[in-house]
C-alpha cells in the first residue's frame, strides 16, 4: 500500500494491485431481499436522473403556450407513455425504499426481522405499482 | 454531531430534500387529480403563488438530492481520482444547469 501513496500529509489515490478474487456472475448470485431493496433504490435512483432532462424539457414545454401543452399530452399518451411510466415505477420504489430508509435513520425497523419485513413490504409495493400506475395513465 | 466532519452535510441535504420531496409528490399528485384537463388550469396551477413556489422548491430539491445521490454512486464506483473529480464537476454543472433552466421557465410565468 505504501508505494501507491505519493505525497505525505496529502490524501492520494491509494493504487492497490488487484490480487482478490472477483465474483460478478449475476446469474449465480443470490442476495437477501434487503440488498435487492437497495440496489434497486440505487438503480431507480441512477434512471431517474437520467430521465431529469426529458423531464424538464416537458415541464417547460408545457408551460410555453397552447401549442406546447398539446405536444406534451401528445408525446405522453403515444410514444412517450412507456419511458414516462416506467420513470414513475422507478420514482414509486425509489420513494418506497427512500421512506425506508429515512424510518431507519429515525431508529424504527432496525432488528433483523423488521428490516426483512419491510423489505417485503417495497418489493410487494413495487409489484402492485406497476399495473397501478398503468391503469391510472390509461 | 460533528458539523465539522465532512460527508455529514450531504448526508443532511440529502434527507431533507427526500423529505421535501416526499411532501411535494403527495400534494402535487393530489392537486393533479382534481385539476381540470387542459392547458389553462396547468399554467394557473403553476403561475399561482403557492404553486409557483412549490414546484420551483421541488426543482431545487430535487438537483440537490441528485447531486448527492450521483456523488454516492461516482465516489463508490470510481477508482481513479481525477476521473471522479471530473465527474462530479459535470454533474455538477449539468444539474445547475437543468435547475437555472426550469426556474427561469418558473419564474417568468407571468400571473394570470
Amino acid at each position: 500500500m505504501v508505494e501507491g501513496m505519493k505525497e505525505q500529509g496529502r490524501r492520494t489515490s491509494l493504487s492497490v494491485t488487484p490480487s482478490r478474487p472477483v465474483f460478478l456472475d449475476l446469474r449465480r448470485i443470490r442476495l437477501p431481499v434487503t440488498a435487492w431493496v437497495s440496489i434497486l433504490h440505487r438503480i431507480s435512483g441512477v434512471l431517474l436522473v437520467l430521465a431529469l432532462p426529458w423531464g424538464a424539457w416537458l415541464l417547460i414545454e408545457s408551460l410555453s403556450g397552447e401549442a406546447g401543452y398539446a405536444r406534451v399530452v401528445a408525446i405522453l399518451q403515444g410514444g412517450g407513455a412507456w419511458p414516462a411510466l416506467l420513470a414513475l415505477w422507478a420514482l414509486g420504489h425509489h420513494v418506497l425504499a427512500g421512506l425506508r430508509h429515512l424510518a431507519m435513520d429515525l431508529h424504527w425497523g432496525m432488528g433483523r426481522a423488521a428490516s426483512l419485513g419491510s423489505a417485503r413490504w417495497v418489493l410487494a409495493a413495487d409489484l402492485l405499482l406497476l399495473p397501478l400506475l398503468w391503469g391510472v395513465w390509461s | 454531531m460533528n458539523w465539522r466532519a465532512r460527508g455529514l452535510r450531504p448526508w443532511v441535504w440529502q434527507r431533507l430534500s427526500a423529505v421535501y420531496l416526499a411532501l411535494f409528490l403527495v400534494y402535487a399528485a393530489v392537486t393533479l387529480a382534481h385539476l381540470p384537463a387542459g392547458f389553462p388550469a396547468w399554467r394557473a396551477w403553476l403561475a399561482s403563488p403557492l404553486g409557483n413556489a412549490a414546484w420551483s422548491g421541488a426543482v431545487l430539491a430535487l438537483v440537490l438530492h441528485a447531486w448527492v445521490g450521483l456523488r454516492d454512486v461516482t465516489l463508490d464506483y470510481v477508482r481513479p481520482a481525477a476521473l471522479r473529480l471530473g465527474l462530479i464537476a459535470a454533474f455538477t454543472f449539468a444539474l445547475g444547469g437543468l435547475a437555472l433552466w426550469v426556474l427561469r421557465a418558473l419564474f417568468t410565468l407571468e400571473a394570470a
